[in-house]
């Protein structure tokens, strides 16, 4: 019966599909990875193999230090240029997993004679492990579906820019591996689940010792888990291969997990691993009820049992109640807690708070970093709920769960873009599925008639087994209208609505294509210590202040000159200048960091002395009012003076650096308290001079600067990088004669007719001085 | 001229005060603010710009207790102040707290008093200080001018009574003795809103625990779990975590629907962007699981139609809309 067919499918016996479809898959498998990695090296190909932003710079060190002092070395690293005076145990604080994988990756490749610089493991591994990713999402998704959802996954998580965003090349935080052993975790969890094999549960197990090793967003997985294989508890499917799934996963996670010394005895000791513990002893209990059940047979003693297992439950719940009241249990930490209660951080913590990452994010970054999964996320879902099977659960689970994390902080993006993925190649590969099969159903009528008939060739209804197999082109009619009547009640009529909706969900498929390249290309892929920009001729120019500025501390310093500066350049300068720093990414110490803040907002009579107390030679700012670069100190200030002020509340008040109505400004409107800062000082020393004497125009507030420039008694301009954009000034040595440094140089000044004298006085400043006055000129060269 | 305006009214003041007061205490000098606050339930002294130049000014160097005086403007005509009305009740609370708690307070010895100039009573005083904004919360040490006063950090402390209380409990070096008062209210609509929840919930639990066994999912779950999905994704948080505003005005009086700039947002977009979403997932779902059911060949093809116009409808009005949003975005389709 032809009408039944839309159109007709060449026809193969069923091995010749089976080795097709299999080759198929390993080509296209192969083709998402190489359009995955090829599509984060958008930096490479324009600036250069380098490692970027802030965090890498740590991990690069790091794993420098691994592979030219060896593993012990790196174990017990104490980085004595990190928070001077005070130091930090990096070894011990840290996680290890990503210098370990780049380090092993690294010492192959040497030990099978490819000679290859360390720098560019580490550039190119997020890429590499991108592709890794996309097969481990097809994986998980194969189980959530079939093949074709696994492999639109796959295809969507390659080139998806909120995964993206943090894994170009060059981006070399523990994020680029995370992402792949995250899936690899949830994968290997469902196959474990699936099956109730202890192998599976095992390998999950040892994936997330890996995660744990690697990243701190384990605590995710942590708690994912168990909720999930509480939901399943509460549905009433608990089954022996939960119960060995988790406690096989559990055992062995959580003891491997001890192993990392950043993570230590948390899992036994702090609130964010409870829920496991809690989960694992609730399937205990169930477990142990089910068993008495099948060898009971009374009906009460069931209903006892059962409330028994609720009661003891209770009272671990309880018990873990009153020991975190006790303090026996770590409460949540901050960080997490800020999750729950948004309004904590900004109250308590500025310091997290401040963080660019932890921002909420507004719907459009929704939309720039998933484009239409965003909308295919819910449809996905919904189908996943019509079957519910229990890995959907999971899916539904980590959905909703997620959803709101990433709306709460921006940075979870990242683990929201995996589930998002599969959610919505779900949705596609059901459209797809429902619009490519050729097979068309009966109409109305021609049921009817194709059942009349049915009833009257009953007995021939057994054998329509292998003409259904063959494509149902050599079975009789009546077997093919019969099996369709049965099978396929639901379908599309008709080529044209086919073609049509194909059409679509193809072109819709390649504008998901062009707007992730867009955004990769023009959002992802600035490694933000190069920073490009366009001439008007359309040519581009890089702008490489930074570089510039930490090379020149490299080579014109001395090798233990201590460098100031606001945490968010310290690894940086560590990375680049090779210079201790006084505090940095790592953000541990928040005294540290509020006394820095300190010494920046106070002015230079007052932080004079905690600069001399830290031995502080040089200070670094960073200034681009001159390029309207927008993430620069200025923009930065008001947290510097909430994280200090949060310290001593007596002696800086926010609102002193406002004026009176309420306005954040830096020109001659700025409030005394604002003008004195060192910040201010050293954002605009000698900035007028680049406009003549006028006013400047400080293009990032938008507005002009100070008409009487800054003056500085306490520090020299040391150098000026070529944009401006780097500003780094020496403290200048106590005067010889013991005269407080502003009366010396009010001295210095009333006999500058005399410059002979005058220059005697500080012999050993001038060269510094005049550097920093002809990488002024050159800046206002390059500029002008 | 003023002086001497200022300095009769003082004394008419005091004239009353005195004759007030001597009916009630007798043995103490009484004093005129203690006489405003006793009045007052709270225990906050209502100032005018006479009395707060005859306490705060003239008087400073005879007064040998600390005080926290509101600069607020309620009920003042022309000026809406929202955070004074929000914050007035918080204050009120803590200087009730002081009233019960301070050691003394009936006779004077208390240390500290509460006061308040509303911009009604008190322009001058505004003018004096040379306030901007209110409200303002000045704790002025004992004899201390009232230019000298340390103002109260709106936006580290927070509105909120327990931060008031602390800040001000530790600069007079003594607990205010602030407990935040039992939420009757609250806790009355709390506990009938759970009880009624939770036997809805059993209701539904019941019916969905039916509807799960039959595989085929709880309706008002996935409900929830999809609006909740959708919601998040639109940007839900940030109007909550930012106090977004709902609408804004435009320049020329319109109403405009969405905020400038990638990063910013207000609260109707998110609606908007929501049922967007909502929509476009809805007519996908309709396209696999709703029109294939339809046995009507004609029937059908209409529906396919039909879903598919909705569905790239609303894709492109979402890429018009994320162009406001972003104009620099390239990629368009139809719109």
């Amino acid at each position: 019966m032809t009408s039944s067919y839309a159109y007709r499918l060449p026809t193969f016996s069923p091995e010749t599909t089976r080795n097709v479809a299999s080759l198929l898959r390993v080509i296209i498998i192969v083709l998402i990875a190489a359009a995955a990695i090829s599509s984060r090296l958008f930096a490479v190909i324009r600036h250069e193999s380098v490692i970027h932003e802030f965090d890498p710079w740590f991990n690069f060190r790091a794993t420098k230090v691994l592979t030219e002092d060896g593993f012990y070395r790196f174990w017990n690293w104490f980085d004595e240029k990190a928070w001077y005076p005070l130091g930090r145990a990096a070894g011990g604080t840290l996680y290890p997993g990503l210098m370990v994988t780049s380090g092993a990756i690294f010492h192959f490749l040497k030990a099978i004679n490819i000679p290859v610089d360390i720098r560019n493991v580490c550039v190119l591994l997020a890429p590499a492990f991108s592709g890794l990713t996309a097969w481990a999402t097809y994986m998980f998704t194969k189980s959530m579906k079939d093949d074709a959802a696994g492999l639109l996954a796959a295809a969507f998580i390659g080139i998806a820019p909120g995964y993206i965003s943090r894994s170009v090349a060059g981006s070399y935080d523990n994020e680029a591996i995370a992402i792949f052993l995250l899936m690899m975790v949830f994968y290997l969890w469902i196959k474990a689940l699936k099956d109730g094999s202890v192998m599976s549960g095992v390998a999950c197990a040892l994936f997330y010792f890996y995660m744990v090793a690697a990243w701190g967003g384990y605590v995710f997985i942590t708690n994912l888990i168990p909720l999930h294989a509480f939901v399943l508890i509460l549905m009433g499917r608990f089954s022996t291969r939960l119960y060995v799934a988790f406690s096989s996963y559990y055992v062995v996670g959580t003891l491997a997990s001890m192993q990392v010394p950043f993570v230590g005895h948390n899992p036994v000791t702090t609130s964010e691993h409870m829920s496991a513990l809690g989960v694992f002893g609730l399937l205990q209990l169930c477990a142990f009820a089910e068993f008495v059940r099948s060898l009971v047979p009374s009906q009460q003693f069931k209903v006892l049992l059962r409330s028994a297992v609720a009661g003891i439950f209770m009272i671990a719940f309880s018990g873990f109640v009153v020991m975190s009241i006790n303090g026996k249990i770590a409460p949540w930490t901050g960080r997490f807690y800020s999750l729950w209660d948004t309004g904590y951080a900004k109250k308590h913590l500025p310091l997290i708070a401040s963080v660019s990452e932890h921002q909420p994010p507004a719907w459009p970054a929704f939309f720039f970093d998933l484009e239409m999964l965003v909308f295919l996320f819910p449809a996905g879902v919904y189908l996943l709920f019509q079957q519910l099977r229990d890995e959907h659960v999971f899916v539904i689970i980590y959905a909703v769960t997620c959803s709101y994390f990433a709306s709460v902080m921006v940075r979870l993006m990242l683990t929201l873009t995996p589930i998002v993925c599969v959610s919505a190649a779900v949705a596609i590969s059901t459209l797809l599925d429902t619009y490519l099969d050729p097979k068309e159903p009966e109409t109305r009528e021609e049921v009817t008639k194709s059942l009349t008939d049915d009833a009257t060739s009953a007995p021939a209804t057994p054998s329509k087994k292998g003409g259904k197999k063959a494509g149902g082109k050599t079975a009789s009619a009546s077997e093919s209208a019969a099996s369709t009547a049965r099978s396929h009640v639901a379908g599309i009529y008709g080529l044209d609505t086919r073609i049509v909706v194909s059409l679509y969900t193809l072109i819709l498929l390649l504008v998901f294509v062009l707007h992730c390249t867009f955004v990769t290309s023009t959002a992802y892929s600035s490694p933000s210590v190069v920073l490009a920009s366009r001439n008007p001729d359309g040519s581009q120019h890089i702008i490489d202040d930074f570089r510039e500025a930490y090379y020149w501390l490299r080579q014109n310093t001395p090798v233990d000159a201590k460098v100031m500066s606001w945490w968010d350049y310290g690894y940086q300068i560590a990375g680049m200048a090779d210079r201790p720093t006084l505090v940095d990414n790592n953000t541990w110490n928040n005294t540290h960091i509020a006394t820095v803040g300190r010494m920046m907002s106070t002015s230079e009579e007052k932080s004079e002395p905690y600069l001399r107390k830290h031995d502080v030679d040089y200070v670094l700012v960073i200034f681009g009012g001159l390029l309207g670069f927008s993430g620069d100190d200025i923009n930065k200030f008001l947290w510097m003076i909430r994280i200090s002020g949060g310290i001593w509340p007596d002696e800086i008040h926010e609102v002193d650096y406002f004026t009176p109505r309420g306005e954040y400004r830096i020109d001659d409107a700025a409030s005394q308290t604002m003008k004195d800062s060192l910040m201010y000082k050293m954002s605009y020393y000698r900035f007028n001079e680049l406009f003549g004497g006028r006013p400047g125009m400080d293009r990032v507030r938008g507005s002009q600067t100070a008409t009487q420039s800054p003056k500085l008694d306490i520090l020299d301009e040391a150098f000026t990088s070529e944009n401006w954009i780097v500003r780094i000034y020496q403290v200048k040595k106590q005067d010889p004669l013991g005269r407080p440094l502003p009366l010396a140089n009010a001295f210095d000044q009333g006999k500058s007719i005399g410059r002979a004298v005058a220059g005697a006085d500080t012999p050993g400043l001038r060269p510094v001085g005049a550097a920093g006055g002809k990488q002024g000129r050159k800046g206002r060269k390059a500029t002008s | 001229m003023l002086a001497m305006r200022s300095t009769a009214a003082l004394a008419a003041l005091f004239a009353t005060t005195a004759t007030l007061l001597s009916s009630f205490v007798s043995a103490e000098p009484p004093s005129a603010l203690l006489a405003s606050a006793s009045r007052n339930p709270s225990g906050i002294a209502h100032l005018d710009s006479a009395a707060f130049n005859s306490i705060v000014n003239e008087a400073a160097a005879t007064r040998d207790y600390s005080m926290s005086i509101l600069l607020t403007a309620l009920n003042a005509p022309g000026i809406d102040c929202v955070p004074c009305k929000a914050f007035q009740p918080h204050y009120e609370g803590v200087a009730a707290a002081w009233k019960k708690n301070g050691k003394g307070w009936k006779e004077g010895k208390a240390g500290h008093y509460f006061a308040e100039v509303n911009f009604v009573d008190g322009r001058e005083v505004f003018q004096q200080l040379q306030i901007q904004h209110a409200p303002m919360l000045l704790f002025l040490p004992p004899h201390g001018p009232a230019n000298k006063g340390i103002s109260y950090d709106f936006n580290a402390h927070g509105f909120d009574a327990p931060g008031v209380s602390s800040h001000i409990s530790q600069l007079i070096g003594k607990p205010i003795g602030y407990k935040k008062p039992f939420p009757w209210r609250t806790a009355i609509i709390f506990s009938l809103t759970a009880m009624v929840a939770t036997s809805a919930v059993l209701y539904v639990v019941a019916k969905v625990q039916a509807q799960l066994e039959a595989s085929s999912g709880g309706w008002v779950l996935q409900l929830v779990c999809l609006a909740t999905i959708t919601i998040m994704c639109a940007g839900y948080m940030w109007n909550n975590i930012r106090g977004a505003p709902y609408m804004s005005m435009g320049s020329n009086g319109k109403v405009e629907y969405f905020a400038g700039g990638f990063q910013n947002q207000l609260g109707v977009e998110t609606q908007i962007v929501a049922s967007i979403y909502g929509i476009l997932a809805f007519s996908l779902i309709a396209l696999t699981v709703l029109v294939p059911t339809q046995r009507d060949p004609v029937k059908q093809r209409a529906g396919v139609y039909v879903w598919s116009v909705i569905f790239l409808g609303g894709v492109s009005v979402l890429f018009a809309v994320f162009r406001i949003k972003n104009p620099s975005y390239p990629l368009r389709l139809f719109l």
